[in-house]
């Protein structure tokens, strides 16, 4: 009971109620004694007893009063200033309080705004980081769309200035590099907005039963000409009875572009690219993309599906990318219901590993 | 005689470069800056096919195809569209476009599509003026003309497309196609991106004419290449 405000409040003027009680009884007896009796009737003996006994008690309660007001504001006060400490520092710190591990309403107040300053605190901070991030973003953003821009009207003003004296050769190859770079914004310009779509759930995928196998052996074939020429070897393993899966084809033809694209690209001539697909029990799929090219370090390997991440930003040679990929990648899984994970060592090669739920059995006819 | 082609589009630079391409492949072209001169143009002489913007000032894109669709004549429409992502996709094919390109896109695509969309209107043509043709495999009849299948006995529900994919498999028994290969045949395309409608295809095909579409009878895989028809000869 003393552990609440309330409690003690009332102990207080019960003790209160108590003291003036006893003070009545103690002033009552001294009137009645006999001797005194006479003398009782005396008003002005009366008038003094009874001024004496309301001046004790009012004198009594009021310093219970300021006793307990004291007690109250002190810790109203304290708590009070730390809070102006909190807010005097920016919301910096969370509130610091020597709690007395008691649990009265002020107690409760304390903890109450420590979490609160706790919170708000944290939450600061996310939002800082989130504007850091999307700080570094819009740089990133602005220097690939930049990039491509600035050759491209820099070879066109070219061709226009130096019309006359350019060969037909020249002329040719300006306009190449010219509509590399057209090609390279606009696939950039593509993958910002789909993977923008797909974060904000814009883009929903059309599920359609089918056997992903098929679309596993077509599109390996898309890249077969190109692994040929660059003297990798891309081989396909399909195991047989892989079940069908419930999924919209286009986006998963982009997850197999995706993943085989990265890996022809960070392995050398010689290397071989694996596509793998087998059945994960009954219930899921497992498409492997493995690569013998140069790994991914294992503290960048988190991080290789976050939006903007490359392992080697700022490299030339890589520009035409922006690390978009492996994010628009992880989030068409995820709304897959899938999983997808990296493996690699270092100088020996990659693995991407998906997984996919496989469809619902349906009895055939 | 050339093709009349109406182009629909509010920015002069692309309308004169559609303009410049069409004329290429022997298209009269006809711009129209908005969708009320467009379809008053539309409405005093005959067009063979109309490029449409679906942003356009005034009433916009899919108005217009609404339009068009409601009109007692059949236009081709391409639909142009800056906005990417299947919504749109299927909300242009839904209003009746016959087909669409995203913008930006290249010119060698677009030229491709307007073929495609002619050859498919010509062999439409073609086929009903075509002698009473009919494919028969196993429980599967195509009747060629009439442009219906029947399995068992029972007609077959199809898409044009669909239709397409299935009478050009058909008229091949036996033989295998890559992806790449039926796109560019059966939809006349031959640009990435668009490969997966292929499979998507392909695989509603089946559910329509396979019992068991785990064991495909008639449009069987060939691993590693493609695609064929089930060949009766050698099966
Ligand atoms: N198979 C791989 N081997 C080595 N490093 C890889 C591999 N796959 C991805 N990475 C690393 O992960 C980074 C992110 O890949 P992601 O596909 O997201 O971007 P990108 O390929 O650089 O650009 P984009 O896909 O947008 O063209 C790459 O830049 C690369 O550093
Ligand atoms: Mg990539």
């Amino acid at each position: 009971m003393f552990r609440s405000l309330y409690g003690r409040l009332a102990a207080v003027l019960m003790g209160v109620f108590v003291a003036v009680g006893g003070l009545m009884i103690v002033a009552s007896q001294t009137m009645f004694e006999p001797e005194r009796l006479q003398t009782v009737l005396e008003p002005n003996l009366l008038l003094e007893l009874a001024t004496y006994l309301i001046v004790g008690a009012v004198a009594f309660s009021l310093l219970a009063a300021l006793i307990v007001f004291r007690f109250l504001t002190r810790r109203l006060r304290t708590l009070c200033e730390s809070i102006e400490v909190f807010r005097d520092g920016g919301f910096s710190a969370p509130l610091q309080l020597a709690g007395n591990g008691g649990g009265d309403e002020i107690d409760m107040l304390a903890a109450v705004f420590a979490e609160m300053s706790e919170r708000i605190v944290c939450q600061l901070e996310a939002l800082a980081q989130v504007d850091a991030r999307r700080r570094e973003l819009l740089a990133n953003v602005s220097h690939d769309l930049r990039t491509p821009l600035a050759s491209m009207q820099g070879y066109l003003e070219t061709l226009l200035l130096k019309d006359g004296s350019l060969t037909p050769e020249e002329r040719r190859s300006y306009l190449q590099v010219a509509t590399r770079h057209c090609e390279r914004l606009g696939k950039l310009v593509r993958d910002l907005f789909e993977l923008t779509r797909l974060e904000a759930h814009e883009i929903r995928p059309q599920p359609e039963r089918f056997p992903l196998a098929e679309l596993v052996q077509d599109v390996a074939q898309k890249f077969e000409l190109q692994a040929r020429k660059a003297g990798q070897h891309l081989v396909t393993e399909i195991a047989p009875e892989v079940p069908m899966v419930l999924a919209d084809i286009g986006m998963i033809e982009r997850v197999l572009e995706n993943l085989i694209e990265n890996a022809m690209r960070y392995t050398p001539a010689e290397g071989t690219i694996r596509v793998t697909l087998q059945a994960d029990g009954g219930a899921a799929v497992r498409l492997g993309v493995s690569d013998t090219g140069k790994g991914i370090a294992t503290n960048e390997l988190a991080n290789v599906f976050d939006r903007y991440y490359r392992v080697d930003r700022g490299e030339p040679g890589n520009a035409a990318h922006a690390g978009l990929g492996l994010a628009i990648t992880r989030r068409i899984v995820e709304l897959h219901a899938g999983t997808i994970r990296a493996e690699s060592t270092p100088g020996q090669g990659t693995r991407f590993v998906v997984e996919l739920p496989a469809a619902p059995a349906v009895s055939p006819g | 005689m050339a093709r009349q082609v109406l182009v629909i589009e509010d920015d002069p630079d692309i309308g004169r470069l559609i303009k410049l391409q069409l004329a290429d492949i022997g298209c009269t072209v006809k711009l129209a800056a908005d969708g009320l001169r467009g379809f008053a143009e539309l409405e005093a002489k005959p067009y063979d096919l109309v490029i449409l913007d679906l942003m356009l000032p005034g009433i916009d894109g899919l108005e217009i195809c609404r339009r068009i669709r409601a009109r007692p004549a059949y236009t081709p429409i391409l639909m142009l569209t800056a906005k990417s992502g299947e919504l749109d996709r299927v909300l242009g094919l839904e209003m009746g476009a016959d087909d669409y390109v995203t913008k930006p896109f290249s010119v060698l695509e677009l030229v491709a599509r307007v073929k495609a969309i002619f050859r498919r209107v010509e062999s439409l043509a073609n086929q009903s003026a075509a002698t009473g043709q009919v494919i028969e495999s196993g429980a599967l009849v195509i009747d060629v003309e009439r442009r219906e299948v029947r399995l068992d006995g029972r007609p077959v529900e199809l898409t044009a497309t669909e239709f397409e994919l299935l009478l050009h498999f058909a008229r091949h028994p036996g033989r295998v196609f890559t992806r790449a290969q039926l796109l560019d045949q059966v939809w006349g395309y031959s640009h990435s991106g668009y490969e997966h409608t292929v499979n998507s295809h392909i695989n509603r095909l089946r559910a329509k004419i396979e019992t068991n579409p785990n064991q495909p009878e008639y449009i069987q895989t060939v691993w590693g290449v493609g695609y064929k028809f089930r060949d009766v000869a050698r099966s």
